[in-house]
């Protein structure tokens, strides 16, 4: 909200204090100040001048040539505003002033004649939205004095950010009282007059209220003012509301935009004449009801929208916006001008659904003070009678049941324990006096009976007391102490520390740790499969209200983010990638329930090592799965129990991956993920162009087996006693499973290690074979292996090849 | 007589010869080969001269062995003036083979970088698990109890604009917009006193140059008897001063929240390079409302207590210095690695 300084002088004193001092005042009260602008500062060397004498231009005839005196000077300056008269007073620009934009007059020449300034609009000095000619100054004063001084243009404008608890901050004198309770001034405040001539006419022979909803208004108060004369509003209006950017409209709309501002409390003016049925009943909407707005929309209602009717039809949406065709015109000669009070939660409802927020409804939907109507409309009254010429009646007023204020009981015990510091009974009571409470000692205890003001709807409990002590007095002389609390529970919960030691592994086996954003667009599922029945696109979840198409889905897969964000770094030349995330995926279960999963993915593509000017090797499928098993490997989980199962086809896997390449792991019979190659139709849709290998890995059901199958730690009994190697090539075509023979060898009585050391094909080896060299190491625990024992288990390893019918190779 | 000479004289040629193949050699080994020609059991020296003393003159024979042993000696002080000269040769050989540039970049296997926020997501859970917090997770999809109403935050409260939800079941679940869901859920299980932070993902409809609709919070909570503003600025500055560093301070700014009265907006200072200080929000905190407490049953005359949410991304981007936000989540390998 802005405030301006020159404004709020009007009620408190602030002119003599610096802005930055009460810029750090305000904030650290609560009122945040975001910025402060000054939003005449360009404005310069415009000065007051009378028009001496005019001649016609030789040679324009649209143009006139004025001699304007500003006491030290005579300047001619030629201008279009033909209406201009010989002695009338206007602001002029002299060589060198600048306006508005920072605009610089200089010396002109105006179809041949110089003309040496310029006379000025109230636009060109920003004090107007649109003019129609140059500005005469209402009253006759000196010439040649500073249009800056003269119109208080030297104004600072606060930019305020009102928490939503504090209605009674958005107005000036709400802004007053705090900063009056702030400086702990006795200075009262000066309260804006209210003192009009009433016509002596009653309101209710012109007009009758009717609240028909009375839970949801409390109180209308209205007031017919005749003889009104719609025009311009004085300068000091106009520079007020154009100094927090409202625009002047006409007085009286002026008037009620200005009385707003002031007071905190909206009102809205009728055009009495416009008003057909002379009634005024407070209602909620019919189903279907319209009424075209003064923002020209014409929302349909729904039925619970609370309406200003004229007993038949709606005339405005109470609180928020009024209908076209009943304000105030340039016609309109007798005003019925409505003060009320409306629910705030109702307003804030029918704003929200209907997406309409004005000055209006963001007051009454924070709560404005029922109980200032009276007064607010009286202040309206006095202002239209001064400015507009109008005469106000008797005022009328429906307020069934009063809001009385709310006492609480204000215990010292109760702010000192909970700010942490003594305080004075006077620092107590004068803080919330200035601030508008009442506050009564209860004899003999440390307590008050606190009356609080109706402006203050957020004061409810004894709690919210302590808070505006606490603020008012200053909490930077509270002083800081630690609580420690010790073994109240476990610092992580193991599934913490089990994430936090996976993600160490997988940093260690180079991967880089991504944190994408988890929301994504529903065509990134299509680039996987277009399938409406593909799990991912059926039981995706939808944001309702999504900032826009490509952040409107929760990505059902981590896989997804991570392929996009392969994707983005090959489309910006970066290649070589071994990416990661630990992360949360979202589908619907077969319920309809949302569902959230934690995972793990990983990414390979490009160069295994792209430092490694030596080993230039790119990532596979080997390369890719030996990274697995290690990271498994380090987990507590017994290795022996994983094995690796190829995904059939027609499943989610092979949909994403090759089944050539790519594998479920299984943990007796439990899946814990899976990996593979990335099918190219994928990876190009995601602008990838390398092979990329992924894998997930389910966190929690790997953390869970970590409980329930640990790992089986053994001591070195016996190792001493002498190894045996022995190495056994075969040839291994497709349809035998390396694994599963080296699973069988490592069951051989006395067979320590079985290792994989030379895949050979090529020269000598049949077509579509591999020649697998296997290195397997004898060792007993309690002896030396004789060379009996030892040709034994050779024979076995053998008999091993012969039942899987493998040839065997001359090593 | 001639005889005599004669042996005296192959006696002396065999050494001129020795030495000069001592001279020749290039090796350790080949001079190892000239030792055992010359000097060794079935060397010449030994078969050639000393063996056949027994088969000279008498006369001669004492001269003669005396003569080979002089040889043997001479023979023998050049093979190791030579020897120790080879070896400085090899040595500076090999030291001339293994030269390389150490300036030439090794050849590296990447160890990966741990995400900039996780790194300070864990830095804060350290910082509070020292003061005897616990660290607690919650779900991201949340239902509007947790998410708001048990907050002191119902339907109509103006405070819902500013926490511009992400919706997937209208006014039922919804991505939480704060983690503050997590205290609701801890206190609902557990009884006081606590001590707990909750870091992890929230979600507002709000993108631009500042703000993700994805981001991280911490949101700390402390519940005992009496506890009071004083803990929550020590708690704070402690946190404050462990994260940044010693020359930090704090100051509190009263605010709003609904689910905390008083409520603050926490500032931190530094001295910048002109030596000017500077304030800089980093989070919000309060004391519990006592709403929050009777939500969840706590009795709020007996209990009392502080919370805060503080969002990861800010911390992260002021401790590292960081100027765009978008940085964090566009998975940038130069950024991931710094190399830029």
């Amino acid at each position: 909200m802005l405030i301006s300084k020159k404004w709020l002088n009007k009620y408190i004193n602030v002119m003599d204090i610096e802005d930055e001092k009460l810029d750090k005042m305000l904030s650290l009260s609560g009122t945040s100040v975001e910025q402060i602008e000054k939003p005449w500062e360009k404005i310069n060397g415009v000065y007051t001048g009378t028009i001496v004498k005019i001649d016609n231009h030789p040679n324009a005839d649209k143009l006139i040539i004025c001699t304007v005196d500003t006491n030290d000077q005579q300047h001619q300056i030629v201008t279009g505003d033909t209406s201009l008269k010989e002695g009338d007073m206007i602001p002029l620009a002299i060589i060198g002033a600048t306006l508005r934009d920072g605009f610089t007059i200089k010396n002109a020449q105006l179809r041949g004649i110089p003309s040496q300034g310029m006379m000025c609009s109230l636009e060109e000095l920003k004090l107007e939205s649109k003019s129609k000619g140059v500005y005469r100054l209402e009253e006759k004063v000196e010439n040649g004095l500073d249009v800056v001084q003269l119109f208080d243009l030297n104004d600072s404008v606060f930019d305020l950010e009102i928490t939503a608890n504090r209605p009674d901050e958005l107005s000036v004198l709400g802004v007053a009282r705090e900063l009056k309770a702030l400086l702990r001034s006795q200075v009262e405040i000066k309260q804006p007059p209210f003192q009009y001539q009433s016509s002596g006419k009653k309101t209710s022979d012109f007009i009758s209220i009717q609240i028909e909803a009375p839970q949801f208004c409390n109180r209308y108060t209205g007031m017919i003012i005749e003889d009104v004369e719609i025009k311009e509003s004085p300068l000091w209006l106009k520079r007020d509301l154009m100094a927090i950017g409202i625009r002047p409209i006409n007085n009286v709309v002026d008037i009620t935009n200005y009385i707003l501002m002031e007071t905190g409390h909206p009102v809205h003016a009728f055009d009495y004449d416009q008003l057909k049925n002379k009634s005024i009943v407070v209602r909620l909407a019919k189903e279907k009801e319209r009424l075209r707005l003064l923002d020209e929309s014409e929302p349909e209602f729904e039925g619970d929208e609370l309406l200003i009717t004229d007993g038949e039809n709606p005339l405005a949406l109470a609180g928020i916006m009024g209908g076209e065709g009943t304000g105030v015109s340039e016609a309109t000669k007798t005003v019925f001008l409505e003060v009320a009070y409306f629910n705030p939660v109702k307003i804030r409802k029918i704003a929200r659904r209907l997406n309409i927020m004005s000055d209006s409804s963001y007051r009454f939907e924070r709560g404005v003070d029922p109980n200032d109507a009276e007064y607010v409309i009286k202040r309206l009254a006095y202002m239209i009678s001064e400015i507009a010429c109008g005469h106000p009646a008797q005022l009328l007023d429906v307020y069934p049941s009063p809001v009385s204020e709310k006492r609480i009981i204000l215990r010292k015990t109760k702010v000192e324990r909970l700010l942490g510091i003594k305080y004075t009974d006077e620092q107590i009571e004068e803080s919330l006096q200035n601030l508008g409470f009442e506050l009564n000692k209860i004899s003999d205890t440390p307590s008050w009976d606190v009356v609080c003001p109706t402006f203050r709807p957020d004061i409810e409990r004894e709690v919210d007391l302590v808070e505006e002590i606490g603020r008012i007095v200053g909490y930077e002389k509270i002083p800081p102490s630690i609580p420690y609390l010790k073994g109240i529970s476990k610092s992580r919960e193991s599934f913490q520390s089990f994430r936090y030691k996976i993600r160490e592994l997988v940093l260690g086996a180079g991967y880089h740790e991504i944190i994408p954003i988890s929301l994504i667009d529903p065509e990134d599922i299509q680039r996987i499969s277009k399938d409406t029945e593909f799990l991912w696109n059926k039981n995706k979840i939808e944001i309702l209200k999504p900032l826009s198409k490509d952040m409107s889905v929760l990505r059902p897969s981590l896989l997804i983010t991570l392929l996009k964000t392969i994707g983005y770094n090959h489309s910006h030349q970066q290649y070589d990638l071994k990416l990661f995330e630990t992360g949360t995926s979202f589908l619907l279960d077969d319920t309809g329930d949302f569902q959230e999963q934690e995972r793990l993915v990983m990414a390979s593509s490009g160069k295994i090592d792209p430092e490694d000017y030596q080993s230039k090797k790119h990532v596979d499928f080997f390369n890719f799965k030996g990274s697995i098993e290690e990271i498994l490997r380090h987990l507590e989980i017994d290795n022996e129990k994983i094995i690796f199962e190829r995904p059939k086809n027609g499943t989610i896997y092979t949909q994403i991956m090759y089944p050539a390449q790519s594998a479920i792991i299984m943990f007796n019979g439990q899946e814990i993920g899976f990996f593979g190659l990335i099918r190219n139709e994928i990876l190009q849709s995601f602008s990838i162009t390398e092979g990329t290998y992924m894998c997930e890995l389910d966190l929690n059901t790997l953390h869970s087996l970590q409980k329930i199958s640990k790992k089986r730690w053994r001591s070195i009994l016996g190792t001493n006693f002498p190894a045996s190697r022995k190495d056994f090539s075969v040839l291994v075509g497709k349809g035998t499973e390396i694994g599963h023979i080296i699973k069988k060898i490592r069951e051989i009585e006395f067979v320590e290690n079985v290792t994989i050391i030379d895949v050979y094909s090529g020269k000598s080896i049949p077509k579509g074979f591999n020649s697998i060299t296997l290195s397997v190491l004898f060792r007993s625990t309690d002896h030396t292996l004789s060379e009996e024992e030892l040709n034994k288990n050779f024979k076995a390893v053998v008999k091993i090849f012969e039942e899987e019918n493998l040839e065997m190779r001359e090593g | 007589m001639n005889k005599h000479i004669a042996i005296f004289e192959e006696l002396i040629k065999v050494e001129e010869q020795a030495l000069k193949e001592i001279e020749s050699v290039q090796s350790q080994k080949e001079l190892e080969e000239i030792r055992i020609k010359y000097l060794g059991k079935k060397g010449i020296l030994t078969t050639q001269f000393l063996k056949r003393l027994g088969t000279l003159d008498p006369q001669i024979r004492p001269e003669v062995g005396q003569k080979t042993n002089v040889s043997k000696d001479v023979i023998n002080e050049q093979l190791s003036i030579k020897k120790a000269s080879l070896e400085a040769s090899e040595k500076e050989k090999l030291e001339e083979e293994l030269f390389v540039d150490i300036s030439q970049p090794g050849t590296r296997r990447r160890i990966g970088f741990e995400h900039l926020l996780k790194k300070t997501q864990k830095e804060i859970e350290d910082i509070f698990i020292s003061l005897g917090y616990a660290v607690k997770e919650g779900p991201e999809i949340e239902t509007v109890f947790y998410n708001f109403e048990a907050l002191n935050t119902p339907d109509w409260h103006p405070a819902r604009d500013e926490h511009d939800s992400f919706y997937l079941l209208e006014n039922e679940r919804l991505l939480r917009t704060h983690t503050s869901p997590v205290q609701i859920r801890t206190m609902q299980k557990e009884a006081p006193p606590i001590a707990v932070i909750a870091p992890g993902k929230v979600y507002r409809s709000d993108y631009d140059a500042t703000h993700l609709p994805m981001f991280h919070q911490t949101e700390g909570l402390f519940v005992d008897r009496d506890v009071n503003v004083g803990h929550l600025k020590g708690t704070l500055e402690y946190f404050m001063k462990e994260l940044f560093s010693e020359d930090v301070a704090i100051r509190l700014r009263p605010s709003f929240f609904p689910f905390t009265e008083p409520s603050f907006e926490v500032d931190i200072s530094w001295k910048d390079k002109y030596g000017k200080e500077q304030w800089l929000e980093v989070l919000g905190a309060g004391m519990v409302d006592p709403n929050v407490f009777l939500a969840v049953g706590y009795d709020p005359e007996i209990w009392s207590g502080f919370a805060f949410g503080a969002g990861i991304e800010r911390l992260t981007m002021l401790k590292y210095g960081l100027t765009d936000i978008r940085d964090l989540v566009r998975g940038d390998i130069r950024f991931l690695r710094q190399e830029l």
